[in-house]
């Protein structure tokens, strides 16, 4: 069995455990359990991907962009995985209520994270329109542009406004509320991006790790609004399915790293394998 | 795809697991018009060219190495092809 085979499976068995756990925690008002799982689990699904993507990095020899690009989204998965490690140790060794405290230290680090991101995500789709290959329909990137217009004004007005106008959070609190959704529209609208370009190729060795790539962010960012909202709202607790979308989309991207990782393995000086 | 030409058919084959067979057929057919035929009337001769287009096309993809490795693979895919 292929090394990417195996590395899905074990992600979705990961995903399904986690709903099961949820709901099985749940069913049992054990949510405390859930919330130690939960954090563990995020821990274990962030170095999945840095993991993943280190592995798709190490793999292409030549310095060029790509290599760049696969470097930069690894370094930024792997302070996420700093940042999920500092929450996991934040809310069991030290017994902080991440509902109560925001910001934490482990939001610095996130907030570090999504700029080698933004730019390895931007590399590579910038790298593609380079590449001479189909960039798709005007009548796509009419619609896309209309619905992130669309998404953007929603989250100003249903996520943001209600944020600045909170007297009772620091500006600091406020800035990070903001940030967190306003960095995944970038990172989404690279995405989509890719996801559009990603379904012209059909089938195909090449399309897999950034289709990976694509639904793994799109998992993250429909979370971190979530998140922003919820917890703003005082409605998020540790231990929920907001988590699992981060879970999820964390172990796309390192499936990704793996897919990549096979793709440049299945080229010899013959052909493609 | 079936092309009548081997060149063109070794090509269309070395690159539709890579690339997916829609952006394979699509890659002869421009990389060809940019030699100045058609996919039937590649030649040997307009070999170096396309795959030096190739190269950089599936560069982000696979990098320049693999890339490199693909482009000398069509470049010489004369020898393999049963031509005539």
């Amino acid at each position: 069995m292929k090394k990417s085979t195996v590395a899905a499976i074990i992600a979705a068995n990961l995903v399904i455990i986690n709903a099961i756990l949820y709901i099985f925690t749940e069913v049992h008002e054990i949510a405390n359990i859930y919330k130690l799982i939960s954090n563990v689990l995020a821990v274990l699904c962030s170095i999945t991907a840095a993991l993943g993507l280190f592995v798709a990095f190490r793999v292409l020899k030549k310095w060029d962009m790509i290599k760049s690009s696969w470097l930069l989204l690894f370094v930024g998965l792997g302070l996420f995985a700093v940042a999920e490690s500092v929450y996991a140790m934040l809310n069991i060794g030290f017994h902080v209520n991440s509902a109560e405290v925001f910001p934490t230290a482990a939001d610095y680090v996130w907030t570090l994270g999504y700029l080698p991101l933004c730019a390895g995500l931007a590399l590579l789709y910038s790298g593609y329109k380079k590449s001479g290959f189909a960039q798709g329909s005007k009548k796509f990137y009419l619609c896309s542009s209309a619905f992130l217009l669309a998404f953007v004004l929603a989250l100003v007005y249903f996520v943001f406004m209600p944020i600045l106008k909170d007297t009772k959070i620091s500006l600091e609190a406020k800035a990070l509320y903001i940030f967190y959704p306003a960095a995944d529209i970038v990172l989404i609208s690279n995405a989509l991006s890719l996801v559009y370009i990603t379904q012209l190729f059909g089938v195909s060795l090449v399309s897999r790790p950034w289709k990976c790539i694509a639904f793994g962010f799109m998992f993250i960012t429909a979370s971190d609004v979530a998140y922003s909202y919820f917890s703003w709202a005082g409605q998020y607790d540790l231990g929920n399915l907001i988590g699992m979308g981060w879970n999820t989309g964390y172990l796309l991207i390192g499936l990704a790293g793996f897919y990549q990782k096979e793709l440049i393995e299945s080229i010899n000086g013959k052909g493609v394998k | 795809m079936n092309y009548t030409n081997p060149l063109a058919q070794k090509i269309y084959s070395l690159l539709a697991p890579l690339i997916g067979p829609l952006m394979a057929e699509s890659a002869v057919r421009l990389q060809a018009k940019k030699a100045g035929v058609t996919p039937d009337a590649i030649t040997p001769g307009n070999l170096p060219l396309i795959a030096q287009e190739i190269e950089k096309a599936i560069r982000i993809f696979v990098g320049s190495d693999k890339a490199r490795e693909i482009s000398a693979i069509i470049a010489n895919v004369h020898d393999t092809a049963n031509i005539g």
